[in-house]
């Protein structure tokens, strides 16, 4: 469409440029032409006067010496003679006597004095030959004044051409008007003139008479169409005219307008050309447009599914007792970067890894690596065999040597043991009080390598304050403005600054805060320079704000390990001191020992709590008799063995090691026995 | 919980290995009484391996107390680890028996 517009365009621009071009060569050409022919006319007109003036001349030479002359006809002759060898461009010199003005002549006498052949000049009578009262020249002369008469062309019967004349009156001696005296020019001769003068050989050239006969022309056609001129020649009155054919604007015009075609043409096309090649490139450019488009768009859905795959961080993410905090920010719209997490039981499994290179190959390897997490961490318990098996799938077919570098781990919730295994990864750091390490690593290979690896893993504890601090290199190798390098004591300095160690003497900070304000750290390094790798950060914390862990059991001492384990495991999350905890634990046994042996309850209910006041709570509930153990009266520990009261020794010890031990007998009719521990 | 019962010289020794808590108490009473029916000797009880006692556990102490007073034996407590050593002072069982480390 645009294309055709554009040929419109250059079409009618070339129409009309060369319009424009051909008005102003014709002009010039014209205008050229007619002062070429003005010029000429002048020439001629120069020419013409100068020859014509010799008849002028030679009849005022005539009537000069007439008038002493007229009686003697030899005199006479010689006269004429003289007077012709004197003008050459002459044919004939004359006189003609008023027929039978002369006494002693003939009645008519007309001495003629003519030019022949090879330029011998004779003289005779030639009234013999002429009529000449008759002729034009004769009686023009009567007519005319003293300047005479300029004939119109006419065959003199003596010359084969045809021939003019100028001729006077003359007089005798005495005044008296006796006849005429004139000069013949041919026409003949005027012709070739006339040829002269014509620019082109197809123009015309006219010579009119005064009364506007044409008395010569050289050329042949009307008029029309061709450029005419016309001047009068004076003094004789004639008129000259000069036809050109316009064919002879037309051709110079048509030289240059075919010159100026061409480079129109010429310029029309190469920028038609460049037209087209733009408007292609244009195309092409679009064509590549829609393909990026298509792509950006395939891309994003690519982007969507990569952070679908990617889990969510969510509040328990981590169960009970632990809490995980993730984010990843991929330099393109997809990367290479990982991390997964899955709780089963007690234990925390958590993967991060980072697969070489970059964008939808590293993506495409990244999701396989996550899925073969996730598939692993279900049936298999050590971080160990779950690295293997997924180095052995990945190491199967990878013809592209892609790699992943990871570390996996395991943390065992209650107790904080934490069991990992790295493959090439960079070390974790450990976020402990006032201190901030890197975790001990045994390097091992990537995974993708050699499928029958054996990896090695380690272990090491977690505690209730400590946060793990997981990263990629898209950290650690970030570049600010200046090409500065993170490195790893600025990332060290960084968590430090994050958990919170300066401002409150212990890292306080867990969580998602703390993930915040790593990211913060880093995007503040990097600064306005560009991301040059994913950037994945993932922290492991051990939680001190517990959820209340509640639990219902069959009022049996077969449930006893099942409470106990609760506690237990509720007690070392919530970073409990092993002996107190144990203590505790000996505090619950005595107190369910006594609901499964008195109350005759069908259940028991246990609600495990541990609220920021750093108190460990247990309230356990049953629909048995009731029975305040609150009630009995102290134990005497210090009495004599014999004297006591073996029953009341559970309830004696449960007292002791509580701080607050509280019985009320709920609404519903059930006993709430709450024990209570500062830690 | 675990029972290791040794004659050494004129003593025998009885080394407790695990937790002695109600489960345990119930469930293994048979091997236990074995022990109490050795009341009649020298016996010393090796708790560097116990890990744990309730008062059901201290209960078999004082049976086991009761019984060689009653047969003439005698019974000797070595080893207690801190957490038990808590228990014996808190139920004031660290006064009624003699207890060496």
């Amino acid at each position: 469409m645009k294309m055709k517009k554009l040929s419109i365009v250059s079409v009618v621009f070339l129409v009309v440029a060369l319009a424009i071009q051909f008005a102003v060569s014709y002009n010039r050409e014209r205008t050229n032409l007619e002062n070429d022919i003005e010029r000429r006319m002048e020439l001629a007109e120069k020419d013409f006067v100068f020859e014509v003036y010799d008849m002028y001349d030679a009849t005022d030479e005539i009537t000069y010496f007439f008038p002493e002359l007229c009686d003697n006809t030899e005199e006479l002759y010689s006269m004429l003679k003289t007077v012709l060898g004197r003008f050459q461009n002459l044919y004939g010199c004359y006189v003609a006597f008023v027929p039978d003005s002369l006494h002693g002549r003939e009645r008519r006498f007309s001495p003629f004095a003519s030019r022949a052949e090879g330029d011998s000049i004779s003289a005779f009578d030639a009234s013999m030959d002429v009529n000449y009262p008759e002729r034009d020249w004769y009686k023009g002369a009567m007519q005319s004044d003293e300047k005479g008469y300029w004939s119109l062309p006419y065959h003199d019967g003596i010359h084969n051409d045809l021939v003019f004349s100028h001729s006077r009156k003359v007089y005798d001696k005495k005044g008296r008007m006796v006849g005429v005296a004139g000069a013949d020019y041919t026409l003949s001769w005027t012709k070739h003139k006339l040829e002269d003068i014509k620019p082109y050989g197809d123009a015309v050239c006219q010579l009119y008479s005064t009364n506007g006969t044409l008395i010569v022309e050289s050329g042949e056609g009307d008029m029309d169409g061709m450029i005419v001129m016309e001047k009068t020649l004076s003094p004789l009155n004639m008129r000259l005219v000069i036809g050109v054919p316009n064919n002879h604007v037309w051709k110079s015009v048509r030289g240059i307008s075919l010159l100026t075609l061409a480079v129109l043409l010429t310029g029309i096309i190469a920028a038609g050309w460049l037209i087209r090649r733009i408007q292609r490139d244009h195309e092409a450019y679009a064509r590549t447009e829609t393909a990026k488009k298509l792509m950006e768009k395939e891309l994003q859905i690519a982007s969507n599914i990569q952070r679908g795959i990617l889990r969510a961080p969510a509040p328990d993410g981590a169960g009970a007792g632990a809490e995980v905090q993730a984010t990843l920010v991929p330099m393109r719209e997809v990367g290479g970067d990982l991390y997964d997490y899955y709780r089963k039981g007690d234990d925390f499994f958590f993967i991060i890894g980072d697969v070489s290179g970059k964008g939808i190959p590293a993506a495409l390897f990244m999701s396989a690596t996550v899925n073969l997490f996730r598939s692993a961490v279900k049936r298999l318990q050590s971080p160990k065999a779950i690295m293997e098996e997924i180095n052995g799938v990945l190491s199967e077919h990878n013809p592209s040597l892609t790699f992943v570098t990871a570390i996996i781990g395991r943390l065992h919730v209650p107790t904080g043991e934490l069991t990992y295994c790295n493959a090439g990864h960079l070390p974790p750091i450990k976020v402990n009080g006032e201190r901030c390490e890197e975790v001990e690593l045994i390097p091992n290979i990537p995974l993708g390598y050699e499928g029958k690896f054996q990896f090695v893993e380690q272990g090491t504890l977690l505690g209730k304050e400590d946060t793990l601090v997981l990263y990629t290199d898209g950290i650690t190798e970030a570049r600010n403005k200046n090409h500065e390098m993170m490195g790893m004591a600025r990332w060290k300095e960084m968590v430090m600054e994050g958990s919170g160690v300066q401002e409150f003497k212990s890292s306080r900070v867990q969580g998602e805060e703390m993930v915040e304000r790593l990211m913060e750290g880093v995007k503040a390094f990097i600064g306005k320079a560009e991301q040059s790798d994913d950037i994945t950060l993932m922290t492991i914390s051990k939680r001190s704000d517990m959820q209340p862990y509640v639990l219902h059991v069959e009022n049996k001492m077969s449930q006893w390990p099942v409470l106990r384990k609760a506690l237990h495991d509720y007690g070392m999350c919530g970073g409990m001191e092993d002996r107190t905890l144990k203590k505790m634990i000996l505090a619950l046994e005595e107190a369910v020992v006594n609901i499964v042996n008195y109350s005759e309850a069908k259940f028991i209910g246990m609600t495990i709590s541990c609220g920021d006041t750093q108190r460990l709570s247990i309230t356990l509930r049953d629909d048995g008799i009731a029975f305040d153990p609150t009630a009995q009266a102290e134990v005497d520990t210090a009495a004599v063995i014999d004297q006591r009261q073996i029953g009341g020794l559970g309830i004696a010890l449960l007292r002791q090691i509580a701080d607050e031990v509280h019985y009320r007998r709920t609404d519903d009719g059930q006993n709430e026995l709450s024990i209570i521990k500062n830690i | 919980m675990q029972l290791n019962i040794q004659p050494e010289g004129q003593e025998t020794i009885v080394k407790i290995i695990g937790e002695l808590d109600t489960i345990a108490t119930t469930e293994q009473a048979d091997e236990l009484q074995k022990v109490v029916d050795m009341a009649d000797k020298a016996l010393t009880v090796d708790c560097s391996q116990l890990e744990y006692v309730s008062s059901a556990g201290l209960r078999f102490f004082m049976r086991l107390k009761r019984e060689t007073e009653a047969k003439g034996g005698s019974v000797r407590i070595t080893h207690l680890n801190e957490d038990v050593a808590d228990i014996f002072r808190m139920s004031g069982f660290e006064n009624i028996f003699q207890i060496e480390n």
